[in-house]
């Protein structure tokens, strides 16, 4: 079988393997294909900073958490080994900070030493009267994509650049299945009026002291669109911007002043920091996500694709869990083609 | 009016310099000098990882100590969360202990000065096959190499005199005419004023490059850690008793990397910066307390204030605020002829 996977960021790649683990040695042979126009380090996965935190609720959405859940514990079971610093996984704790008490999020259960936080711990945080501490993994794309890409190469999975104009286009070439993991980009495939960019401009700085993420949530703003503070391996990243609807890639001066203001208002020591760089990414924001099989039939052909997009700000946080259930579903095409273990009989 | 009294403060370590500083800014009119032998980078306290953890003396009065922890935290909590915070290089730490045997004893004493204490969940442990329990809190972490430089000027901004001399005997400090003296020398004081009692406790620590390290952990047999620093890593370390060897020792250098590395396996990729010796100035319990000294025909009350062991980042400001209150003691039993 012909596997083509559309999109190279973590969805895609992660996609791709899971369909390997679960399938190479059940379909012979199974050849994956990754297309994609962008590559880490290039990627809207390589700009997020990568804290494994789900939205504060999922608004009944239980599978989403369960996927999330799911991708935490797998990330997890790597800190056992050296490997990790290969995957750019590492354990960060920090502070959910609220201006008003709230229910309890939808991962607390998954995070380790979820708690509240006490009343001296607030009075580090001026302004805000209520939050959450935990401890919680980091997964950095800039390292975790290229190590994807080379487990993924080392099992002889083949990449090409290019931008993939239609579904059809890989059909017509003898791909028998197409995973479309193309994020915010999943428009120019096939038109989703749920699917809407959910602009980001984060502000890179070096700030060594800083041992903690800091999230605040103005419950009425929305998510993201209040500062943000977290760490990475090389960098801080600074954030607290959220537009839905602006296509703008590019990162702005006004948001720039917005987001640094009201970081260095959070976090003082802030204003010694040496500012890197500015970086914009656009979240691909969907009511839900969509991960789910399709049949798309054009004249005689039919075409079958594996939808697995519209992770909003929660890609990295999600990944594996959608890669697994994304897996499971080529496993019911691979039954449906005859290809499976039972066709051998 | 305390007016022309000469204060002399002696050892630039961190109690040292907390000393000064905490000397200076409550007594104004008084002029404080601080002598030392060795400065930053060269003092013991400089190689420290600086995490603030204590353990318990078995001869003062619980109260104290705990006032001691909790002085000193808040002092410095009140840094972290400042400006000054990357310049002084004191910062926020979370972390765990991490214990073999499930202790008697609930909370450690310093648990409510400390922020977010409690107990690791069994999912927490399962990082630690070899544990059975631990402890989880978020810290501060001073470290001297910065922290030191900050306080001298402070301490110079205050008036305070600076100068490098090294002195074998209190009683060479006779002819400068300094109404009070205040001891700082740490180990040095083995010799400075013949104290048996001071002993020093050998540690080594390697200083490792492993910026994805945000969390300290500490084997609570103290002789493994992970410290997460601004730069760097901490990770060490020994406990050698009565050991006076300044030199790197390659065999605790793989002792030191081999145990770390269970702890954190991740260690296997940082690269090793340098390695490191100091010498804890132990004793069963710290001196703080004042005493009068003879010099040359007249009475000089000395205040001391060593012997802190593994602990003097971490009580430096309480025990020196302490001392401040000795030496306030000290100007109120002053004749006052001295004054003039």
């Amino acid at each position: 079988m012909r596997v083509a996977v559309i999109g190279a960021g973590v969805i895609g790649l992660s996609t791709a393997q899971s369909i390997y683990e679960q399938y190479h040695s059940v379909v012979t042979p199974l050849t994956i294909e990754v297309y994609a126009d962008r590559f880490t380090p290039l990627t809207t996965s390589d700009g997020a900073a990568g804290l494994w935190q789900p939205y504060l609720y999922d608004d009944g959405k239980v599978q989403e958490t369960q996927w999330n859940k799911e991708t935490f514990d797998y990330l997890l079971s790597f800190l056992s080994s050296p490997e990790s610093v290969k995957m750019g996984i590492f354990l960060q704790s920090g502070y959910n900070l609220l201006t008003e008490c709230a229910p309890e999020p939808s991962f607390k259960d998954a995070v380790l030493g979820f708690r509240e936080l006490t009343q001296r711990e607030l009075q580090l945080f001026p302004g805000y009267n209520y939050g959450w501490f935990n401890t919680a993994l980091m997964v950095e794309g800039k390292t975790y994509l290229p190590w994807m890409m080379e487990w993924l190469k080392n099992r002889g999975v083949k990449f090409y650049q290019r931008k993939i104009q239609s579904f059809k286009e890989l059909a017509e070439s003898g791909v028998d299945v197409i995973v479309n993991c193309t994020g915010m980009r999943s428009g120019d495939l096939q038109p989703d009026p749920e699917l809407k960019p959910g602009r980001g401009q984060i502000v890179k700085v070096d700030a060594p002291w800083i041992k903690h993420w800091i999230l605040t949530h103005d419950l009425r703003k929305g998510f993201y669109n209040s500062p943000y503070i977290i760490p990475g391996s090389r960098h801080v990243t600074v954030g607290g911007c959220f537009q839905l609807g602006n296509w703008n890639e590019h990162g702005t001066s006004v948001d720039h002043k917005d987001i640094w203001e009201s970081a260095c208002e959070l976090e003082p020591s802030l204003k010694n920091a040496r500012i890197i760089e500015d970086w914009c990414g656009l979240r691909p924001c969907r009511s839900k996500v969509r991960l789910e099989r399709e049949t798309i039939k054009t004249g005689a052909t039919s075409i079958k694709v594996i939808h697995n997009y519209g992770h909003g700000g929660f890609g990295l946080t999600i990944h594996r869990g959608c890669a697994q259930e994304a897996a499971r579903l080529f496993g019911q095409l691979v039954e449906q083609k005859g290809k499976g273990p039972k066709a051998r009989l | 009016m305390k007016e022309g009294v000469r204060i002399a403060v002696v050892g630039a370590g961190v109690v040292g310099l907390s000393t000064a500083v905490c000397v200076a800014e409550a007594l104004p009119l008084c002029s404080v000098t601080l002598l030392a032998d060795r400065f930053s980078p060269d003092t013991t306290s400089d190689g420290a990882a600086g995490i603030l953890y204590a353990a318990k003396f078995p001869d003062i009065p619980m109260q104290r100590q705990k006032r001691w922890f909790k002085d000193s935290f808040d002092h410095l909590l009140a840094i972290a969360q400042s400006q000054h915070a990357p310049e002084a290089g004191v910062i926020m730490s979370s972390g765990c202990q991490i214990l073999r045997e499930i202790t008697e004893e609930k909370e450690p004493f310093w648990a409510d000065s400390v922020i977010g204490f409690r107990f690791m969940t069994d999912k927490e442990l399962q990082r630690f096959p070899d544990h059975k329990c631990g402890q989880v809190f978020t810290t501060i972490k001073c470290e001297c190499s910065s922290y030191l430089p900050w306080l001298k000027n402070r301490f110079v901004q205050l008036g305070g005199q600076v100068v490098q001399r090294k002195i074998n005997s209190l009683q060479e400090l006779s002819g400068d005419s300094y109404d009070i003296i205040v001891n700082c020398a740490g180990l040095g004081s083995k010799t400075l004023v013949d104290d048996g009692q001071v002993y020093p406790v050998r540690g080594q620590v390697l200083k490792v490059e492993a910026p994805w390290l945000k969390h300290f952990v500490r084997d609570g047999d103290g002789k493994t850690y992970i410290y997460p620093g601004v730069h760097s890593v901490t990770i060490g370390g020994t406990r050698q008793e009565h050991d006076w060897r300044l030199q790197v020792d390659k065999g605790d250098t793989s002792s030191i990397l081999e145990r770390c590395s269970r702890l954190e396996p991740s260690l296997v990729h940082a690269k090793v910066l340098g390695e490191w010796v100091g010498l804890r100035p132990s004793r069963r319990n710290p001196r703080v307390e004042k005493e009068l000294l003879r010099m040359q025909g007249r009475t000089v009350p000395v205040v001391h204030n060593y012997g802190h062991g593994g602990w003097g980042v971490t009580l430096a400001w309480g025990t020196a605020l302490d001392a401040l209150g000795l030496v306030r003691q000290c100007l109120h039993e002053m004749p006052l002829r001295a004054k003039l």
